[in-house]
């Protein structure tokens, strides 16, 4: 059968480049993996926006437009690939009701001020970037590798102005509460990024087909294994810490545990599954609408008008 | 829906990076003109700072061989 035929050939190095390489299931999980990854880029800038205005001077403000300008690039990139194989991306980007977007958990929500967006990109962007990183040495899609080129190197500029923001924001005291309050709600919420635990789910379709070649654990392990020693180096406390018997970053707190939405807080006293987890994710967060209604507003407004005239 | 879509093209982007480079295909943009297509092209691929960049309508290249398909076409 085609499906083996291709699951062996990938995992020996072989390198797909047309529609006519794949079979359904290979096809169906790089369209379900570009929609993520487009979904995910795209709607990384709305919660962006929300505090760009409070940039404290104007340097700073041009790099977060560069940084929301490049993510709608990363956007077109993985939209782009869609559409060539065969997905209508304007009925996509247009049409689709907000919870059905693919984007995080984590981009459903309004930013609550400048050192946020700095917490934002230190470790969502670095979750971005050891996905995609991974993606961009193992996949076996070819135009998605070379695309990956650009997204690989402007996300490593992402986390780094993170780091810098994060960084010179620990030197005052009131914003260094706030990059610690920033730090509570997101550095779990990073975690999550990376999905299901491995003994709940070891392998799937992206693994088989080698759009991806580590496991979601493993990917978690390697976020861990930089944001942990630099918040250390900061003085930023996370609940995680290197454990030198395992040689793994174990986590100090349950996780999954349950998330109070409202008040961007974890309730670590109570520990959750990935299958509530999964539901929470599904429910979308509380900005998801606005958000999405935000980037579809002038097309539909465009639409209406042309609807009007003719 | 929109009219203007009809003559809506895609456009493959090369780049080279800097002189002596390989000239390299980096992406595509879809406009619906060559001057439009610039414009994207390089507001969407201002990775490096090129020695040179253009873009190519892709219905204006023409495959000598493209790479053998792997399966069987098991339906049309």
């Amino acid at each position: 059968m085609g499906t083996n035929l291709l699951k062996d050939k990938v995992n020996n190095g072989f390198i797909v480049e047309r529609a006519e390489d794949m079979n359904e299931e290979y096809l169906k999980a790089i369209k379900q993996t570009l929609l993520i990854v487009g979904d995910t880029e795209l709607l990384s800038v709305p919660p962006l926006l929300t505090v760009y205005d409070q940039a404290p001077t104007l340097n700073h403000k041009i790099t977060a437009l560069a940084i929301m300008q490049d993510e709608i690039g990363h956007a077109h990139i993985a939209y782009r690939l869609l559409k060539e194989l065969g997905e209508d991306v304007d009925e996509l980007l247009y049409k689709r009701e907000p919870n059905q977007w693919k984007n995080p958990y984590a981009f459903d929500f309004e930013l609550s001020n400048w050192v946020e967006l700095g917490v934002f990109n230190a470790y969502f962007d670095r979750a971005g970037y050891t996905l995609l990183g991974d993606a961009f040495e193992h996949t076996s899609y070819g135009p998605w590798k070379r695309a990956l080129v650009k997204v690989d190197k402007e996300e490593l500029f992402h986390l780094r102005n993170g780091e810098i923001i994060m960084k010179s924001a620990m030197k005052d005291p009131e914003l260094k509460e706030q990059v610690q309050k920033a730090s509570d709600w997101m550095f779990l919420m990073a975690l999550e990024f990376f999905g299901v635990a491995d003994d709940l789910k070891s392998r799937s379709a992206q693994l088989d087909y080698k759009l991806k070649g580590k496991t979601n654990d493993q990917l978690r392990q390697k976020w861990l294994s930089t944001a942990v020693p630099f918040c250390e180096s900061i003085g930023v406390k996370v609940p995680a810490h290197y454990d030198e018997t395992s040689g793994k970053y174990v986590l100090d707190v349950p996780f999954p545990c349950k998330f109070d939405a409202e008040k961007k807080q974890w309730l670590t006293d109570q520990p959750d599954t990935w299958e509530n987890v999964i539901k929470r994710f599904k429910n979308r967060g509380p900005r998801n609408s606005e958000f999405v209604e935000r980037l579809q507003k002038g097309a539909n407004e465009l639409e209406n008008m042309r609807k009007e005239v003719s | 829906m929109n009219t203007k879509k009809k003559s809506l093209c895609v456009y493959d982007v090369f780049t080279r990076i800097k002189r002596g480079d390989d000239l390299v295909h980096i992406g595509s943009v879809e406009a619906e003109t060559e001057e439009l297509a610039k414009v994207y092209a390089s507001f969407t691929y201002d990775e490096e700072k090129w020695v040179e960049m253009l873009v190519v309508k892709r219905d204006q290249i023409y495959w000598i061989r493209k790479p053998e398909a792997l399966l069987e076409k098991e339906e049309a």
